[in-house]
C-alpha cells in the first residue's frame, strides 16, 4: 500500500485497468437494462405516492403542490408574453420615429402645381 | 499505537494530520468559507425567476472591448471559470479589459419542471442578454460557452445572429452521436423518461452526478490516495479541494428541458439533424455566419473531441467561420489548468480581438 501511495504511474495503471473493465461492464445492455428497470420502478412508486397525497389533499380541499407549481408555470408564461408584447411596442415605437424624422416626400399635385405657379410668374415677367 | 516519527511516510501522515484538524475546527461549515472560491466581486444587474446576470467589477480604469457574455452549464455552477484567485479565467479577461458578464442558472424552482428549451434560449437567454447590451451600452458582444452552456449559446447565436461577433465553445457537446459513454447511457430505450419527470420534475443533481462518477469510478477513490501524497502541500490541497468543493455543487435540471436534451439531442442528434426550433423557427448549424472557436479537450470522458463541432458538421460556406483547438487534459482543464492560463486563455483573448477590428 506504501509502495502503491509513492508510485503515481502504478495508481494510473490501476485506475486504468478497473476502469476499463467497468466501462465494459456499464456499456453492457443486460445492466443497463437492470439499471433502467430499478429507476423506473422507483420514478412509478413516487408517482403513486404522490398521487395518493394529492387525493388527500383535494379531498380536504387544500391546495397541492402539483396545482400550484402549474399556477406559477403559467404565470411565468404571461410574464414572458408581456414582456414580448413589450418588446413588439417598442420596436414598432421606435420604428415610427424614425419613419417621422424623415423628411416627407412632395406629391406629385403639389409639384405640378408649384410648377404652373412658377410658370405663370414667368409669363407675367415676359408681359412685363 | 506506532511512533509515527519511526514510520517513513508517518511524518506525512502526523503533518497531514495537524493540516486536517485545523480543517477539522470548522466542521459543518463549507468549504467556500475557508476558500476563497469565485470571490471576485460581481453586481447582479438582472433578474427573472432562478436566472441571474452577473457584471464583474472591471479590474482596469478602462474597458476597450464589446463585453463577454460567459454561458456557463446548468449542471455546475459558474464559478469554475472563478475558483481562486490567480486562476480565474474571469481575472484574466478582466485584465485584458474585456467587460465580463455571466449568466448564472441557478437552481431551478419547482415550476420549473414545465420550462421548455426553447423558452429556455428564446425566453430568459435572450431577454438576460438584451439587459447586458442595455446595461453595457455595446451594439455587439462576444459570446462564451462552457459545456452545456455552449450549446446552449450555439443555438441562441443561430437564432438571433445579428449582434455576435464572435462564439467561443470550451467542451461543449454538438454532435451527441459521438458522445462517448454518456451518450451511450441516455440513448438506452429502457429508461422511461416521461416517468422520471411525472414523478421527480426537476431531474435531481444526485441522479446527475452519479452518472459524471460511473464515467471513471475508479478515481473516487485513487485521487484520495495521490492526496495523501500531497497533504501537506497547501497550495495542491487548497486547489484540490477547491475543486471539490465545486465538483459537489451540483443543481437539478430542468425536467421538460432534460427531456428534450435526452429525447432530442442524445437520442436523435437534432442538433446535427437541422432539427431545433427555437421561437418558431428551425435552426441549423450551416446556418453560421460568425466567427466560432472551438475547443476540446483529449483527455475529456464526459464530452470527448468527436462530440463538439467539427467541419464534417457543417456546409462548406460555414466551415470558415470555424476555428479547432485541441488541448491536453480532461473536461475542465481549459478553464482551471495550469497550462491553459499560460497559453490558452491569451490565444482566446487575442482570437477575439482580432475579430472586433474586422467588419462582420
Amino acid at each position: 500500500m506504501v509502495g502503491l501511495l509513492s508510485n503515481p504511474k502504478k495508481l494510473d495503471a490501476i485506475e486504468k485497468t478497473i476502469d476499463k473493465n467497468l466501462e465494459k461492464l456499464f456499456a453492457n445492455p443486460a445492466f443497463l437494462q437492470s439499471i433502467s428497470m430499478m429507476l423506473n420502478a422507483n420514478s412509478y412508486r413516487k408517482i403513486l405516492v404522490n398521487f395518493a397525497l394529492t387525493q388527500i389533499w383535494k379531498s380536504l380541499q387544500l391546495p397541492n403542490k402539483r396545482d400550484q407549481e402549474r399556477t406559477l408555470h403559467l404565470i411565468h408564461e404571461l410574464n414572458h408574453r408581456i414582456d414580448t408584447l413589450k418588446e413588439e411596442i417598442d420596436h414598432l415605437t421606435a420604428e415610427a420615429d424614425a419613419e417621422r424624422e424623415r423628411p416627407a416626400p412632395i406629391r406629385r399635385v403639389q409639384r405640378r402645381a408649384k410648377a404652373e405657379a412658377v410658370e405663370t410668374a414667368r409669363e407675367a415677367l415676359a408681359v412685363q | 499505537m506506532f511512533d509515527l516519527d519511526l514510520v517513513p511516510q508517518g511524518l506525512k501522515l502526523k503533518e497531514g494530520l495537524s493540516w486536517l484538524s485545523k480543517l477539522s475546527k470548522n466542521v459543518g461549515v463549507d468549504a467556500s468559507q475557508f476558500l476563497e472560491i469565485g470571490v471576485s466581486p460581481a453586481k447582479r444587474i438582472f433578474r427573472e425567476n432562478s436566472v441571474q446576470v452577473l457584471k464583474y467589477t472591471p479590474r482596469t480604469e478602462t474597458t476597450s472591448h464589446p463585453p463577454i457574455i460567459i454561458i456557463p452549464s446548468l449542471i455546475n455552477r459558474h464559478y469554475v471559470l472563478d475558483i481562486l484567485p490567480k486562476k480565474s479565467l474571469i481575472e484574466f479577461l478582466l485584465d485584458q479589459e474585456f467587460p465580463v458578464y455571466v449568466i448564472e442558472w441557478g437552481a431551478p424552482e419547482d415550476e420549473d419542471r414545465w420550462l421548455t428549451l426553447d423558452r429556455l434560449i428564446s425566453g430568459r437567454l435572450r431577454r438576460a442578454i438584451n439587459r447586458v447590451l442595455e446595461h453595457s451600452g455595446a451594439d455587439q458582444f462576444h459570446l462564451f460557452g462552457h459545456c452545456i452552456g455552449g450549446t446552449l449559446a450555439t443555438i441562441y447565436s443561430l437564432r438571433y445572429p445579428e449582434r455576435v461577433i464572435s462564439l467561443t465553445l470550451v467542451t461543449s457537446p454538438m454532435n451527441f452521436e459521438t458522445g462517448g459513454q454518456l451518450a451511450s447511457w441516455a440513448r438506452h430505450p429502457g429508461l422511461n423518461l416521461d416517468a422520471l419527470i411525472q414523478a421527480y420534475g426537476n431531474v435531481p443533481w444526485p441522479l446527475m452526478q452519479t452518472s459524471f462518477h460511473m464515467l471513471r469510478p475508479a478515481a473516487g477513490v485513487t485521487k484520495y490516495l495521490r492526496v495523501w501524497n500531497k497533504i501537506t502541500d497547501a497550495t495542491f490541497m487548497r486547489n484540490f479541494l477547491a475543486l471539490e468543493a465545486w465538483g459537489a455543487d451540483n443543481m437539478s435540471f430542468p425536467g421538460t428541458c432534460y427531456q428534450t436534451l435526452i429525447q432530442s439531442f442524445y437520442r436523435d442528434n437534432a442538433l446535427i439533424q437541422g432539427n431545433v426550433k427555437v421561437a418558431g423557427r428551425k435552426v441549423r448549424l450551416d446556418q453560421l455566419s460568425f466567427p466560432v472557436l472551438n475547443i476540446s479537450s483529449v483527455g475529456d470522458h464526459i464530452v470527448p473531441p468527436e462530440a463538439t463541432l467539427s467541419e464534417e458538421n457543417l456546409s462548406e460556406m460555414s466551415r470558415r467561420h470555424l476555428t479547432s483547438w485541441t488541448i491536453d487534459g480532461g473536461h475542465i482543464a481549459a478553464v482551471v489548468g495550469k497550462k491553459a492560463q499560460r497559453d490558452l486563455w491569451p490565444r482566446i483573448t487575442h482570437w477575439m480581438t482580432d475579430w472586433e477590428t474586422l467588419p462582420s
